[in-house]
């Protein structure tokens, strides 16, 4: 009588095959992982350096949050319909953080990378300065008390705070020199 | 009454009175009404409006739209038991020019008195994260007063046309609720000119990048015809408690001012057109140019309004506005 073995010998292609699968899997995972790899350092190198200040490089700001970026065709998503008049302006990216000031304070940084010197200085300059006072800061600059505004070569710069005390304007004004300093080395 | 020629009244002439009279007021359409409850100091310490004067001030304009003595009551003219109840908030620009909680709750608790459980009311709005920077907490449980944005819930796959208008509804509005109550911020736009209860619908769509050219006409009026759209927005309460005259949407705290008011409407371009002579006064006080002169008017008000639209009127000789 025949007797019908599960015999090695009819595992072995079995265990080949597992073997075979198992190093198929593991190499591709190994693939999908030096792709992820390659293209996250792909992007950190295209990312500029950051343009923000690191928590208490301004004196009495954290930052409060992650960094959002927005490339000129999404920016809607951030300011919805006002991105066509940024578009207009010539905009390319757009990042956005939060600051904190100590437990007074909670303000917005909006750094907007125009096409041009001369688009930043356009979008500058078709804003309102009414209720504003010139302040130094990169090539012009404004501070309305509970925002500021300023152009720096081809960037645009927004900061705006959500609580209006005594001391809002003197610690945007801090923020924004750190942001100055930071685009100057760009 | 006693008619007869010894009264002085005949029947010939009861009816023609009767029928004179009912001509007369075919010929003068109804006025669409719009009620601006204000409080001269809403505001708590800390900032945040007072929520029983937000209450109060959202009772006084609800009353005097629907008529009645119970704040309680006028909502059972809104809204009935069974059925879901969306608020559409504007949160886009974040905290300072976003549809504030305090009146979101105020309303929340109104309807809940007024026999809407609290499982059946949702606010909403585009984004998760637009909710939360203006201060509201994310909820998807059902077991509570959900709190989600678009992107959580998704948008319907059938496309909803009208005109120019091709858009994927939110599936809160398409889907989940019955009713939607229009939570606007009094602001203006620098595209649109105002953001008001027609722009906030852009909110229920997933393109509404694709509706700005031409400052956003016909696109919003088309939009608002949406059979969604149009069917299940009931009412408008449009918050004023800070508003803003300039460089809106995003927040521009040198341009709003405290205007603490409440505005409330059925028609919703009868709304518009009444936020748009609000900020064009404020504007005209701060000695700014009007957007009109800037060629930044609403012109989506007027085409909202037009005969291939109707969904309200822009003719200040026929909106009705009351100031309590």
């Amino acid at each position: 009588m025949h007797k019908q073995r599960i015999s090695s010998n009819r595992c072995k292609p079995l265990q080949t095959f597992n073997y075979h699968l198992l190093f198929a899997l593991l190499a591709a995972a190994f693939l999908v992982g030096a792709l992820a790899g390659i293209r996250m350092l792909s992007r950190r190198a295209a990312e500029p350096p950051s343009w923000f200040p690191e928590s208490g490089e301004a004196f009495g700001w954290t930052r409060a949050g992650e960094t959002r970026s927005f490339e000129a065709a999404d920016l809607w998503k951030y300011v919805d319909g006002d991105a066509e008049r940024y578009r207009r302006f010539g905009v390319r990216r757009t990042l956005t953080l939060n600051y904190r000031y100590g437990e007074t304070v909670e303000a917005v940084a909006d750094i907007h990378l125009m096409q041009t010197p001369g688009n930043a200085a356009s979008i500058f300059e078709s804003e309102s300065s009414a209720g504003s006072r010139p302040v130094a800061l990169g090539d012009a600059g404004r501070s309305y008390g509970q925002s500021l505004t300023f152009r720096q070569g081809p960037f645009f710069v927004r900061l705006v705070a959500y609580q209006d005390v005594p001391q809002t304007e003197r610690a945007l004004l801090s923020l924004a020199q750190a942001i100055e300093r930071r685009l100057a080395r760009q | 009454m006693r008619i007869g020629p010894q009264y002085g009244i005949t029947r010939r002439g009861l009816f023609k009175g009767v029928l004179a009279g009912t001509l007369v007021a075919r010929a003068a359409p109804e006025k669409s009404k719009v009620v601006i409850a204000r409080d001269p100091a809403p505001g708590a310490a800390g900032g945040s409006p007072d929520s029983s004067r937000v209450l109060k001030m959202l009772d006084r304009a609800m009353q005097s739209f629907y008529g009645g003595d119970s704040p309680i009551d006028v909502w059972k003219k809104v809204v009935r038991p069974g059925e879901v109840i969306g608020l559409k908030v504007n949160c886009l620009s974040g905290r300072g020019a976003a549809t504030n909680p305090v009146l979101a709750e105020a309303i929340c608790e109104r309807l809940q008195q007024a026999g809407i459980p609290r499982t059946d009311i949702v606010i909403w709005d585009r984004l998760n994260s637009d909710l939360e920077s203006a201060g509201y907490r994310v909820a998807s449980r059902k077991d509570r007063i959900r709190c989600i944005g678009n992107d959580m819930a998704g948008y319907d796959t059938e496309l909803a046309v009208y005109g120019s208008a091709g858009s994927l509804l939110a599936n809160t509005l398409a889907h989940t609720c019955d009713a939607v109550i229009n939570l606007p911020v009094l602001k203006d736009h620098g595209i649109a000119g105002v953001t008001l209860a027609l722009k906030n619908l852009f909110g229920a769509i997933h393109n509404p990048n694709k509706y700005h050219t031409n400052a956003g006409d016909p696109y919003v009026a088309d939009v608002n015809m949406l059979p969604p759209i149009r069917g299940k927005v009931r009412l408008t309460i449009c918050d004023g408690l800070t508003a803003q005259y300039e460089g809106g949407p995003s927040y521009m705290p040198q341009w709003s001012w405290p205007y603490n008011g409440l505005i409330v409407a059925r028609d919703p371009v009868a709304l518009d057109y009444t936020g748009w002579q609000i900020l064009e006064r404020k504007r005209a006080e701060k000695g700014m140019k009007s957007l009109r002169e800037l060629h930044r008017e609403p012109l989506y008000i007027s085409t909202a309004a037009d005969s291939s639209h109707r969904l309200g009127t822009n003719d200040p000789n026929r909106i009705d506005v009351v100031e309590v």
